[in-house]
């Protein structure tokens, strides 16, 4: 480890962001820091559980860490090598800083409901006002230069893992976006990538952003953005060959999970999901198109009409030729009766459901229009060698060994 | 016998450690309030509650002006901190 390094990064992050850093033990002890109000913002580390959740996660883990707490302070932490024997590990830690979209009405909101003089609110605002502000994308970054400082080697984005304390309320405020709006040049390379069926590290792309659209509220500001984002994906997906039908569907689908959704994480992991399901969709319709336009058009429709009942007439129907002749010339030029691409399409569409968790066998089975769920589970083992069941649970598993690396 | 439970008002002691006052309030019971002098009243096993009382602590060498009220079983398990105060 380079400690010129790490107290450059120190120094860099405080004199141009007024990010603080803290240097402490493995047990928490505080061994350095450059935070002026440093026995504040200790206590309330102290009694948040990210304080409990950061010594947790290095006793297990030396990947970096963004934590979360109720009211939205975020800690940014990594830790010295464990390689090096001679002296004990060191948590770096950033912040307090916010990421969600805390504005000052949101906050001004809890303070209202509670029994509080309008001196103490004023109070209590101008000092959280203080707090610097980052979007979510920013604290990912500096969580990889903080581990980069520390190790001498990158990190990848999906080893940053965050966690949120649990709230018990609806005031969810840590995931969301500031207020400022960002490089429209990023906003276009990202556009480009879903439409030449690219995945760019979406974590990286700090541009971009969506100002304030939530009303204060972060989950309302990330349902809006990922609605938002919804939308920017299924054009670029029509650009890159999608049936504008099939794009909107998938559209449809995914702002309804949106809105569903109960926290911050699980919109920014929809989000992510769908991001995944249009560049993959792309690059099939990119695949498909050395097949003839009655092929190409099948596969759309089967795309398009996933979830409902498809059966060789409804695409004849559709197409305008005969069943005979589709049957033959699909077999023909794919190597694949319609009616296995149909199950391998339909059952795609479902493991990526199931890897998203919260479904039963039979509710899904009555989404993609199955006649009765013990026939979809046949039919998926049929495909995968793997019931279901079987598959979410093994998803589970690997999420969960994932989260406790 | 009557039925209501007497809350007292107790001062909590100068010196005492915030935080682990704080983390011995999430271990009671009952509701701990620390009303203020000015109005302001605080449920401390609320966090938001808890990063108010650590501001208005901040802002000066003193506990600010105030009270506690909590079921008498609270006030034993938090006896460290708080003294009978009427």
């Amino acid at each position: 480890m380079n400690y010129q390094n790490v107290t450059f990064l120190q120094e860099m992050f405080f004199n141009t962001q007024n990010i603080c850093s803290w240097n402490m033990t493995e047990d928490l002890q505080l061994v350095y820091t450059n935070c002026p109000e440093k026995d504040y913002f200790r206590s309330l580390f102290s009694i948040s559980g990210c304080s409990r959740e950061i010594r947790k996660h290095f006793a297990e883990s030396s990947n970096p860490l963004i934590a979360s707490d109720k009211i939205g302070f975020v800690w940014i932490a990594a830790v010295t090598p464990s390689e090096e024997a001679a002296t004990a590990r060191v948590i770096n830690m950033l912040g307090p800083v916010f990421t969600s979209d805390m504005s000052e009405n949101y906050l001004y909101q809890n303070l209202n409901r509670m029994s509080l003089t309008q001196e103490t609110i004023s109070r209590i605002t101008r000092f959280f006002r203080e707090v610097p502000r980052i979007s979510r994308p920013m604290a990912a970054s500096y969580a990889g230069m903080l581990h980069y400082a520390l190790h001498g080697e990158a990190v990848k984005a999906d080893d940053i893992e965050t966690w949120v304390e649990a709230t018990d309320e609806i005031e969810d405020v840590v995931w969301g976006q500031n207020t400022y709006h960002g490089s429209w040049d990023d906003e276009q390379r990202l556009f480009r990538a879903i439409s030449e069926g690219r995945i760019v590290d979406i974590s990286k792309n700090t541009g971009g952003r969506i100002g304030n659209i939530g009303g204060g509220d972060p989950l309302r500001q990330a349902k809006n953005e990922i609605i938002v984002f919804s939308i920017i994906c299924s054009r670029a997906s029509i650009i890159g060959g999608v049936s504008p039908e099939g794009a909107l569907n998938l559209c449809d689908f995914y702002i309804q999970k949106i809105e569903y959704a109960s926290n911050v994480a699980d919109v920014y992991k929809i989000g992510s999901d769908m991001y995944q399901t249009y560049v993959s969709r792309v690059r099939k319709m990119k695949e498909a198109s050395g097949f003839s336009a009655m092929v190409r058009g099948c596969m759309e429709y089967i795309s398009t009409h996933v979830f409902d009942k498809i059966s060789l007439e409804s695409i004849a129907d559709d197409l305008g030729y005969s069943r005979t002749y589709i049957s033959r010339k699909f077999k023909k030029e794919t190597g694949t009766s319609l009616a296995e691409y149909i199950a391998r399409e339909k059952i795609q569409v479902a493991k990526d459901i199931l890897k998203g968790g919260n479904i039963t066998i039979s509710q899904l089975s009555d989404q993609l229009n199955y006649s009765s769920p013990s026939y979809f589970s046949a039919l998926f083992k049929k495909v995968t060698g793997m019931s279901p069941q079987e598959y979410q649970n093994r998803n589970a598993d690997d999420s969960m060994n994932e989260k406790t690396r | 016998m009557s039925q209501e439970v007497r809350k007292l008002k107790y001062s909590i002691k100068t010196g005492i450690d915030n935080i682990t006052f704080l983390q011995e309030v999430d271990s009671c019971s009952g509701n701990i309030f620390f009303s203020t002098r000015e109005g302001d009243r605080l449920d401390l096993k609320d966090q938001l509650s808890k990063y108010i009382f650590l501001t208005l602590k901040s802002e000066g060498e003193e506990m600010p002006a105030g009270y506690v009220t909590c079921q008498p079983e609270d006030a034993i398990r938090l006896s460290r901190y708080i003294t009978v105060s009427e």
